[in-house]
């Protein structure tokens, strides 16, 4: 009974682990594999006897994959009958060929009078037989010519469609980690190699005035997409920009808060929603004030509303020698004419 | 404005037309949306479209209207007209200049992005120095700009062999006809090592001087891809990003200042995990904030992916906490056609808690999506949420989209 129970347990235990296993791409799958590149090259065998026409091919044409009858020239007693590249290289390494074909501006006839036949000159990993044989960027940039595309951001004298590739590369332009955070500075740096991919439209979704509606509501079906304003953010709307109301100035204008509340009716304009403020929001020296406090951790909220004329409000109090004092901080300085400038003009009558 | 904003139109459509020697193919694309929203009700139609002829011309345009709920900067029910984006990029074919004229976003050095109506080019020069000069008028919604507002400035950059590139900028804006901002800013990407990363933007506030924003970060990942880490610094100061012109700028250096950094690990093939953490600075007040998140890819193509994401803010009194769960889940797929089921779900609980906000804010959405290979895309959905403005909100989304895309003649 023991030992049955144990078993039971194991059979678990390892169903389970294999179920993790499968779920979490630990599984190895074998059905197709790196083809043998290395033993074709070792044997001395020429590149062009498989891979016969690639030195004629032009920007477009056929990709001169190696067909079972271009094998069993070879190998003359294959060891099963299915088609030889179902299994001897993998599928996704024809498709990147295939993508490759349509996407770049690539003439193999011009390279390979260059390079006077040595494939392997370009094609650096079929000497290891590597699962990955496409050439890769810094092979490309060997040449001179193309050293001065990249410098002049010229990604169109190969990439036919560079944004409609879809392909972050990995090799020079990492987008990964909090990248929503991190792309404003390294976009601001070299924003010209970002164009090379990204349209003016993708900026604007996030960074237009005009937007019809944010990102995540126009693409809603969408859910993985990393944004800004993610599921319940109108939420939290408020407690964000008091953790960081300078970035809400970044997208949004001083009176982006106000429109809205405005159109919603949620403002004190309202009669029905009343006063926005909480009891205690402001009275006399000595009272509870906690629109001081509140003002110094989002100051965008109040300009929002008491912006332009709304600032009289507070230039009332806040003057040397009435209740609220002087309102600037100690070394407080700045090069605006205190006579003719807003806001100093508020206070300051006659630049005094 | 309206008028300038059709005269750059009618260029792009003049050059186009314009046969240009040399020119290459290239696909030319053109799409729209009908978008809507039930409760409250809104429907807006977008037009887009792009197109170019390497090496000399890109052109792109996305107009949209709607009407509706003013939530979504619409007038009420009045039918609004807009134009996000119309521009075009004219590049002299040995790429020595590249100019950008049009609505556009302006975002270049320590400069913050910029919606403008106006004009941006870039010099090169053989020595890896880049020249550029920007100009515009602020975009104010409702195709008019803002009157009397205007932007102007520029940036000198070295490029620092392969490895990075080191700017310098500068701009000035007047609003109504006053001095409003005027700014400097030093700002550099690095890369190097093929493990190492840096980037970091400065810039200082000239009319009411202090710093206006420091960003920098520092990141290193193994070769493999499947460990990264990072460092950031954040600094900005809202009284220095509001325009000078405001009151509230007399209240002088208010900076929220973010130190921390995260760590993505890809724990499977099929399982990355991400964590983020950072001490906050909000007036005087030190909080953090951070998240763990999790993404499950269920298929080895990662067409189907769950996602789990914890997450803790606590400054100021900006304290909550909220628990996210997201999938995409397909259903049907062949060579032409597939639909997917997109679940979201999360909650928020607040810490400060009263009968009049409720004690936890849960959101949901459950969306249905078609696409075809030949363009066309369907998706429908429905979504509720309960919060301290309201305690049941539910509305349904639906979208269609066509975009169609054609190579030039070769």
């Amino acid at each position: 009974m023991r030992n049955t129970t144990s078993v039971m347990i194991l059979c678990v235990f390892l169903s389970t682990t294999m179920g993790c296993a499968k779920m979490l791409g630990l599984e190895q799958k074998d059905e197709d594999h790196a083809f043998e590149h290395r033993a074709h090259l070792v044997e001395g065998i020429n590149c062009l006897r498989c891979h016969a026409g690639i030195p004629e091919t032009g920007e477009t044409g056929p990709l001169h994959f190696p067909s079972t009858a271009d094998c069993v020239a070879c190998h003359q007693e294959p060891h099963d009958a299915n088609t030889c590249s179902n299994c001897h290289g993998r599928a996704r390494n024809r498709q990147a060929a295939e993508m490759a074909r349509k996407h770049l501006r690539f003439s193999h006839a011009v390279h390979q009078e260059a390079g006077a036949g040595d494939c392997v000159r370009c094609h650096v990993n079929v000497t290891t037989s590597s699962d990955y044989v496409r050439v890769k960027h810094p092979t490309c940039f060997s040449c001179h010519a193309h050293k001065g595309q990249w410098d002049t951001r010229d990604c169109g004298g190969c990439h036919v469609d560079l944004p409609g590739e879809m392909t972050p590369p990995e090799s020079h332009v990492v987008h990964d980690g909090n990248f929503l955070r991190d792309h404003g500075v390294a976009a601001n740096a070299q924003g010209d190699l970002c164009t090379a991919c990204h349209t003016q439209r993708q900026c604007a979704a996030c960074h237009g005035i005009t937007v019809p509606a944010i990102p995540s509501r126009l693409n809603f079906d969408e859910p993985l997409r990393n944004s800004m304003h993610r599921a319940n953010f109108i939420s939290v709307h408020n407690q964000q920009a008091v953790a960081s109301p300078a970035q809400c100035l970044i997208c949004h204008s001083e009176l982006f808060c106000v429109d809205c509340h405005t159109r919603l009716g949620i403002s004190g304009e309202n009669p029905e929603r009343g006063n926005p403020h909480p009891p205690g929001w402001s009275g006399p020296p000595g009272t509870s004030n906690t629109h001081g406090q509140a003002a110094r951790l989002d100051p965008l909220s109040c300009a929002s509303c008491h912006g332009g004329a709304g600032e009289m409000l507070c230039v009332g109090c806040h003057i040397v020698g009435g209740p609220g004092g002087n309102p600037h901080p100690p070394g407080f300085n700045s090069r605006l004419d205190l006579a003719n400038d807003l806001p100093c003009r508020l206070c300051h009558v006659g630049g005094r | 404005m309206g008028r300038w904003v059709l005269g750059v139109a009618a260029s792009i459509a003049l050059l186009l037309l314009a046969p240009l020697p040399r020119a290459a193919a290239q696909p030319h694309s053109v799409g729209v949306e009908l978008w809507g929203q039930l409760d409250p009700n809104v429907g807006l139609v977008i037009l887009e479209g792009s197109t170019r002829k390497y090496p000399y011309i890109d052109a792109e345009a996305l107009v949209w209207a709607g009407a509706g709920s003013p939530q979504f900067g619409l007038s009420g029910n009045e039918a609004t007209f807009e134009a996000l984006v119309v521009a075009i990029k004219v590049r002299d074919p040995r790429g020595i200049t590249d100019t950008r004229l049009g609505r556009f976003i302006l975002s270049t050095g320590a400069v913050r992005a910029v919606h403008v109506d106006g004009g941006h080019i870039i010099l090169r020069a053989p020595s890896k120095t880049h020249f550029e000069a920007f100009g515009g008028v602020p975009v104010d919604g409702n195709i008019e700009g803002r009157k009397y507002d205007w932007i102007a400035g520029g940036r000198i950059s070295q490029g620092l062999g392969k490895i990075g590139t080191l700017g310098g900028s500068y701009y000035n804006r007047y609003n109504a006809g006053q001095r409003s901002d005027e700014e400097v800013g030093v700002d550099f990407a690095l890369r190097a090592a093929h493990w190492l990363d840096m980037a970091a933007k400065f810039s200082w506030e000239i009319v009411n001087p202090g710093l206006a924003e420091v960003l920098a970060t520092i990141s290193s990942q193994t070769k493999n891809h499947k460990l990264r880490g990072e460092l950031f610094a954040t600094k900005r100061n809202p009284t220095r990003f509001l325009q000078q012109t405001s009151l509230f700028t007399v209240l002088g250096d208010l900076g929220t200042f973010k130190l921390g950094g995260n760590l993505f690990w890809r724990a499977a093939p099929r399982l990355d995990l991400t964590v983020e953490g950072g001490a906050l600075n909000a007036e005087d007040d030190w909080g953090w904030g951070g998240y763990l998140r999790g993404v499950l890819r269920t298929d080895d193509e990662g067409k189907g992916s769950i996602l789990g994401e914890l997450r803790r803010q606590d400054v100021a009194t900006a304290q909550w906490t909220g628990i996210r769960l997201a999938a995409v889940i397909p259903l049907y797929e062949d060579h032409d056609e597939t639909v997917g089921l997109m679940p979201e779900f999360e909650i928020i609980i607040p810490d400060v808690r009263t009968a009049e906000t409720g004690n936890v804010w849960p959101w949901g959405r459950l969306a249905l999506q078609w696409r075809h290979e030949k363009g066309w895309a369907l998706a429908a959905a429905a979504e509720a949420s309960s919060n301290q403005a309201q305690s049941i909100d539910v509305r349904a989304l639906a979208r269609v989209s066509y975009q169609h895309k054609w190579q030039g003649k070769q």
